[in-house]
């Protein structure tokens, strides 16, 4: 019994570990797939190439952990708005096709150009020392990093749901999502918005990438492999939300260890079944808009 | 009030729509005639298009009935309401953009003999589909655009396509939804002539917001005033009634 | 109302080839589609002949076309986007390979086995997520597609999981012509194959039927007010794609006379993808066009670099996207259509 419990309380906190990395990534997608109406599966990528600079700039820049994230992540997040500026924005609202080739295509591009520039193996990931170790709450033994990791997630969380709710901003951009043809009527610089909004999700997806590094290990396939990941958070958290998704993820991650640790046999193939049946049961999410 | 001297192709008994304490459609009794030419008008926010919406199943009901013909079709899918005859334009076009005007019209013909679901051996059919879609754009003046893509004639011919698609079905019962919204008044005279020719053997429902179209087309109008009706009668004693007078007070 | 009757079936004579872009579809009235076929079964005859090395490449390529061809019914022409139609191919291909194996190496009742199965497994997931749209229904493909892989890569004993399906051995097609390694059973085989899969797809594309498909693209909307059956229509169609899907895997499978889980990848759904792109989707020859081609590219490519051919590749897509959306066809279209506007 008792090692029952042990388990379970660690796959809980592994999992909520795992699922605030997914969030940090997908909620960028979240909003901006709600917000454009874009199916941005190159999303990834951001967190990717967000992974890969703080690597490098800790590594070979000798920046320490904390400003090499921010800076990685600022870089990011700026780059982003060349991107959504003169590629994305044309085909906002439109042919759905055109948007997961176009998409598909940039991954390919960030895919070789990573195997390129750093070589086809996972990084490994690099830890300042402060957060290495194991700190011990209730006679229990958790990583340091982690708990750091969710610590820093649950903040941003808790920072975007009120920038969300409470701010100008947040007003802004949830009268965008809703309806975005009102909301060009009553004023709102509907195109300010969405670079200023796609900049953000992507700097924190490179946040998330870096700070993730050693969960989701940053490697050339990096945008292909966990693209099913981010793209579940979103579909089954409901777009347009910075809620919704954080719900999902968290179960996401939970369930995937989970099941890795109990049914390893069965790898990813109950995660599947079970939000295929999930989206079937609500095809807006679980908190989603209609 | 219910008239049982002719025989109604389209009734609602009760037909009531609430969201929580807001009632859309309020106890509705309606009764389409045989061959009628009923306009439904009201002002903005009456409740036309939903009441339009329940007629054809895209919403459900809170409360009532509707029958056609004397089926209960209160439950009916919006597609088995077409297999009753029930057929419906819409107030924004909907139509196939890409596709030419005789190959928009052959989708409803296509339908309407039934022949959607064959792989093999329709060549035929299909035929038989193209030329009956070509005699309704005869009717609608419309034949020498037939090999045009829709996205390219003019906003007044789109119109039509979008009522001789609905004719395509041969329908018992007809419902318009503005089929002049968006033509100046001065040109809705081309959408009155097209009105008067369409079959006497159709019942018809039109809502409508321009009113020199609903006088002259319409032989009985109902007024739906925030869901609910306020008279039902005839143009000559709509257009006398002060309380209709009252509603559109301030409005054309 | 006789000039009504005669005017009609010239019009849908015209029409017979529906397609996104109305005036390919008058370029491709009947006769002109007889030509185009022709060509196409013509340099069929010519390959067979002037590359003898070749023919087991050649039989790939025929193999990809019926898998991009089933592709364009369900992208092109009922416009569902989808990511996870490698799983039918390799339904396909590990039920020819299994059927070979463990009750008959004969080939043609292992095509017909493969094909249903893969029908089937597209019946019954298209039922499950045919009711969404969008994001909704992309991600539940791709879901399908990772539990196909998985049930596939778990199941070892009966698939050899990673290590691939082996000891696949044919027995000659009719009886007479034996699987040989200069691969021209497999060319033969293969081209008849694509060559009837192609008729068939042409039928349903032309029917009343593939009209529907195209107006549930187009407009579902309306299409519901019509009375036309959505849902039911689209699972049709799903189930079909899913066959041919199957037929092309079980193609492979029997002419290679090996499957590797490499079928069931979402990289071979995104390459698909990317064949019929290239070639343009919901034109009837794109697959034609763009499987060679993709193939080619790829070859040339990745003998000048062969770590950054996949770079080439994204970037010909976005270049794609952004300025020749209906691929080499459309460009096609676009350019003969120049032609005729200033020649009459």
């Amino acid at each position: 019994m008792g090692t029952l419990l042990s388990s379970v309380v660690s796959v809980m906190f592994h999992g909520v570990a795992y699922g605030i990395v997914l969030y940090l990534i997908s909620v960028g997608l979240s909003i901006t797939m709600g917000l454009m109406g874009f199916v941005n599966l190159a999303h990834g990528v951001f967190a990717m190439i967000g992974g890969y600079l703080a690597l490098s700039f800790m590594d070979q820049v000798g920046l320490n952990f904390y400003l090499a994230l921010v800076v990685s992540s600022v870089l990011v997040g700026v780059a982003s708005i060349l991107l959504e500026r003169f590629l994305y924005r044309d085909l906002y609202g439109g042919d759905e096709l055109e948007q997961v080739l176009l998409t598909i295509g940039l991954v390919f591009m960030a895919m070789a150009a990573a195997r390129y520039f750093w070589g086809p193996l996972p990084q490994r990931a690099i830890l300042p020392i402060e957060l290495m170790g194991q700190w011990s709450i209730l006679s229990r033994n958790f990583p340091v990093y982690r708990l750091f990791l969710i610590g820093t997630g649950i903040t941003l969380f808790l920072i975007l749901w009120f920038v969300v709710d409470r701010t100008g901003y947040g007003a802004k951009l949830r009268a965008a999502v809703d309806n975005q043809k009102i909301a060009q009527a009553i004023g709102i610089n509907t195109n300010l918005l969405f670079t200023v909004t796609f900049a953000i999700g992507s700097g924190m997806a490179a946040l998330g990438g870096g700070l993730g590094s050693e969960l989701l290990a940053i490697n050339p396939a990096y945008a292909m492999e966990y693209l099913v990941y981010f793209l579940i958070v979103v579909a089954v958290g409901g777009m347009g939300s910075v809620k919704g998704p954080f719900l999902a993820a968290i179960l996401l991650g939970i369930a995937d260890t989970a099941c890795k640790y109990y049914i390893p046999e069965f790898g990813a193939f109950f995660i599947f079944v079970a939000m295929t049946f999930l989206l079937l049961w609500r095809p807006a999410g679980l908190l989603g808009r209609g | 009030m219910v008239n049982l001297d002719e025989e109604s192709v389209l009734t609602t008994r009760g037909l009531t729509l609430s969201f929580g304490a807001l009632t859309v459609t309020n106890e509705v009794d309606f009764d389409l005639a045989s061959g009628a030419r009923h306009a439904l008008i009201g002002p903005n926010g009456a409740g036309k298009t939903t009441f339009v919406n329940l007629l054809t199943g895209i919403l459900r009901p809170s409360a009532g009935q509707i029958l056609m013909n004397g089926a209960d079709i209160t439950g009916a899918t919006p597609e088995q309401r077409v297999q009753h005859g029930l057929g419906r334009t819409f107030q924004i076009n909907s139509l196939f953009r890409e596709l030419t005007v005789i190959e928009n019209v052959a989708m409803s013909t296509m339908a309407q003999q039934g022949i959607g679901h064959q792989v093999f051996g329709a060549s035929s059919s299909m035929k038989g589909c193209f030329e009956q879609a070509y005699e309704v754009l005869c009717d609608f003046d419309l034949q020498h655009v037939a090999d045009k893509q829709i996205k390219n004639i003019a906003y007044g011919e789109q119109r039509l396509v979008e009522i001789a698609i609905a004719l395509g079905l041969r329908p018992k019962v007809l419902i318009l939804d503005e089929p002049a919204a968006g033509i100046p008044s001065s040109e809705s005279h081309v959408i009155l002539e097209v009105l008067r020719k369409l079959p006497s053997a159709v019942s018809i429902l039109i809502i409508e917001h321009d009113m020199n179209l609903v006088f002259q087309f319409a032989s009985r109008i109902t007024v739906l005033v925030q869901g609910v009706v306020l008279l039902t009668d005839t143009p000559e004693a709509v257009g006398k009634d002060t309380r209709v007078k009252e509603v559109y007070l301030g409005s054309r | 109302m006789e000039a009504g009757r005669f005017a009609g079936t010239r019009m849908m004579e015209k029409h017979n080839a529906e397609t996104r872009d109305t005036v390919l579809v008058r370029l491709l009235r009947d006769r002109y589609l007889r030509w185009v076929e022709g060509a196409i079964l013509l340099l069929i005859l010519i390959t067979y002949i002037t590359f003898p090395t070749y023919h087991t490449l050649l039989s790939q390529i025929f193999i990809f076309t019926l898998f991009v061809l089933s592709l364009d019914l369900l992208v092109g022409y009922a416009g569902l986007v989808t990511l996870g139609h490698a799983a039918f191919f390799g339904v396909g291909a590990y039920s020819a390979g299994l059927y070979a194996i463990h009750i008959s190496p004969e080939p043609l009742s292992g095509l017909v086995v493969a094909t249903s199965s893969a029908a089937v497994v597209g019946l019954v997931s298209g039922a499950l997520i045919l009711r969404t749209t969008g994001l909704t229904f992309l991600m539940l493909t791709l879901a399908v597609a990772s539990v196909v892989h998985e049930i596939l890569n778990q199941a070892g004993e009966l698939t050899g999981g990673a290590d691939g399906l082996r000891g696949i051995e044919m027995s000659p097609l009719l009886g007479i012509a034996e699987f040989d390694f200069m691969g021209n059973t497999a060319f033969i085989y293969s081209a008849v194959v694509l060559v009837v899969g192609y008729l068939f797809f042409r039928q349903v594309i032309r029917s009343p039927f593939g009209r529907q498909i195209v107006g549930i693209r187009e407009n579902a909307i309306r299409m519901r007010a019509i009375g036309s059956p959505v849902y039911l229509r689209l699972l049709a169609a799903y189930t079909i794609s899913a066959g041919m899907a199957g037929t092309a895997g079980a193609l492979l499978a029997q002419t290679n006379q090996f499957v590797s889980l490499s079928v069931v990848t979402m990289e071979r759904s995104g390459e698909a993808l990317i064949m019929l792109i290239f070639g343009g989707a919901g034109k009837l020859f794109g697959a034609f066009v763009g499987v060679p081609l993709y193939m080619l590219l790829q070859d040339l490519l990745s003998r000048y670099t062969p770590i950054f051919w996949v770079f080439w590749i994204g970037l010909m897509l976005v270049l794609i996207v952004k300025f020749a959306k209906n691929g080499v066809l459309g460009v096609g279209t676009r350019l003969l259509n120049k032609y005729r506007s200033r020649h009459g």
